[in-house]
């Protein structure tokens, strides 16, 4: 059986979920705003919908939210709370072990918790960087940005931002960081490509967009057109053997093809949000799904 | 010079800084991290700036370093708004592990995606890996007697062959540094548990991490 943890609305999951149900697969859908309901006894699921022998699955497909953040478990009183996150580690704590093909392990998600970490990766792979530099010394920040002429910023760790440019009007609040180390990087034009990695299978998604950070184009009241692609077989490989490196199942791995004709890599998502670059064929959905739907009975 | 990465309550860290004085020790806490002055540059890490106890220091003044946490948290950062200190503690985390991982000294443990002071590793993976080097196994409890492995050399009050389990388990683990606790000090004690919380102030146990992390062959 194929287990599924996540939320209904979850896209992602939603769309894995369907062409699972599609092909006939046995799934057991762990739905997070029952959580309140579950439990994990000796490995042993036990869900409103009936109980599952983590023993017969043989993949799992991981796509949780943070419990605490749902309504229901916000409600719920600090007694309920330490339940469901009892519940999450005990899952998580399986999902790492397991002999069964997991979608991501939480090791190998890890690698996410710092993008330079994973940057550096990367590079020993022969993509290209960008310049980066990480400091809490205003004057290095000025100097780089002096070296470069464009500049932009963006967390270190896995936490989301958005990437933003430095300009004139922000280094007003460059003593800032002094505070925590900072993240800059210089500019890299060109344009950006979403790697999906699913199993042996690589799909590119090409994205126009004249916004720093396409994901939110929207705020700086451009377009985003995006369209498959097909990588060059050899940077397809490379992107194959950095999600490997990272022991990812499936990874979306941001590149932008610079016009000197570099891959420049930023970062490579451990539980991309896939849908929004898919076809309307649905074809990295089916990819996943038959990842999971293949995987082999643990001995 | 050698840096202890440790939290800024750590007394056992301060008083082996204390020890290593004159090799030139220093601690590092999240209070360095909020100061003016690191400059870090990913793939070129000789040519950055630290700074440590207060003070901006060429990184390759650096001789090695051993780290004494898992991660920056919450605690360590009191003077950030209360707000943000999440994000900073995440923030700190991932560029100690950026930083970390590059540098061209002795770093005991390596850092991990997953620990900054080694990979984390399950109690029921420390007993398989126990099982694995011949060692029999109780249930993971704490407490017990303590053995430290630093590199080839393991300093404990237990028999040979707990010793050469221990560094089995270290070995296969990946990792030059461990505390394993077994339920005995003799022939065929029991496995209990392992981590990287190290009795540093156990004077052998620091001599032998200082000559880990000078090079000294064992």
């Amino acid at each position: 059986v194929i287990l599924l943890w996540g939320l209904e609305a979850d896209s992602p999951l939603a769309a894995v979920r369907a062409q699972l149900e599609e092909i006939g697969a046995p799934t057991v859908f762990v739905d997070q705003r029952e959580v309140l309901g579950a439990r994990l006894d000796d490995g042993r699921l036990q869900l409103s919908s009936g109980t599952v022998d983590l023993a017969e699955v043989t993949a799992a497909y991981m796509r949780p939210y943070e419990s605490n953040k749902l309504p229901v478990v916000a409600r719920a009183g600090e007694a309920a709370q330490r339940r469901v996150a009892a519940f999450d580690e005990g899952l998580w704590a399986w999902a790492e072990a397991a002999p069964a093909l997991v979608v991501n392990r939480p090791s190998a998600m890890a690698h996410n918790g710092s993008k330079p970490y994973q940057v550096n990766q990367a590079r020993a792979l022969g993509f290209a960087v960008p310049e980066t530099l990480l400091t809490t010394d205003p004057a290095a920040v000025l100097a780089f940005l002096a070296e470069h002429g464009d500049v932009i910023y963006k967390s270190i760790s896995a936490v989301r931002s958005v990437v933003t440019r430095l300009r004139a009007s922000g280094l007003d609040r460059l003593q800032d960081v002094a505070s925590c180390p900072t993240q800059f990087q210089a500019y890299v034009p060109g344009t950006d490509h979403r790697v999906h990695v699913v199993g042996d299978g690589v799909y590119c998604c090409r994205i126009e967009s004249t916004a720093d950070d396409y994901r939110y184009a929207i705020r700086e009241a451009t377009v985003v057109e995006r369209r498959p692609t097909a990588l060059p077989a050899e940077w397809a490989d490379r992107c194959r053997a950095l999600a490997r490196l990272e022991g990812l199942h499936v990874a979306g791995v941001d590149l932008r093809l610079t016009p000197a004709g570099e891959w420049c890599c930023f970062e490579i998502n451990p539980s991309p949000a896939f849908t929004y670059y898919d076809t309307p064929g649905h074809e990295i959905a089916r990819a996943v799904a038959g990842l999971l739907a293949t995987a082999p009975v643990p001995a | 010079m050698l840096v202890v990465l440790a939290a800024a309550g750590d007394a056992p860290a301060t008083a082996l800084v204390e020890r290593w004085r004159f090799a030139g020790a220093s601690l590092l806490t999240a209070r360095d991290l909020s100061t003016a002055g690191w400059r870090v540059w990913p793939g070129a890490p000789a040519d950055g700036v630290a700074v440590v106890d207060g003070a901006s220091m060429a990184v390759r003044e650096i001789g090695a370093v051993l780290t004494r946490v898992p991660a920056v948290t919450t605690r360590d950062v009191p003077w950030i708004l209360r707000a943000d200190r999440a994000y900073v503690a995440q923030e700190m985390t991932a560029f100690l592990l950026a930083w970390l991982s590059e540098l061209e000294c002795p770093v005991v443990n390596r850092p991990s995606p997953t620990g900054l002071w080694g990979p984390h590793i399950a109690p029921e993976r420390w007993m398989r890996l126990a099982v694995d080097a011949g060692l029999r196994v109780a249930a993971p409890q704490t407490g017990g007697v303590r053995v430290t492995v630093a590199g080839d050399r393991c300093i404990g009050d237990v028999t040979e062959d707990l010793c050469a389990g221990a560094l089995t388990v270290a070995r296969t683990a990946g990792v030059e540094i461990l505390a394993v606790r077994f339920d005995g000090h003799g022939p065929g004690a029991a496995f209990l548990g392992a981590d990287y919380r190290l009795a540093v102030t156990d004077g052998a146990v620091a001599d032998a991490l200082l000559d880990l992390l000078a090079g000294v062959p064992m």
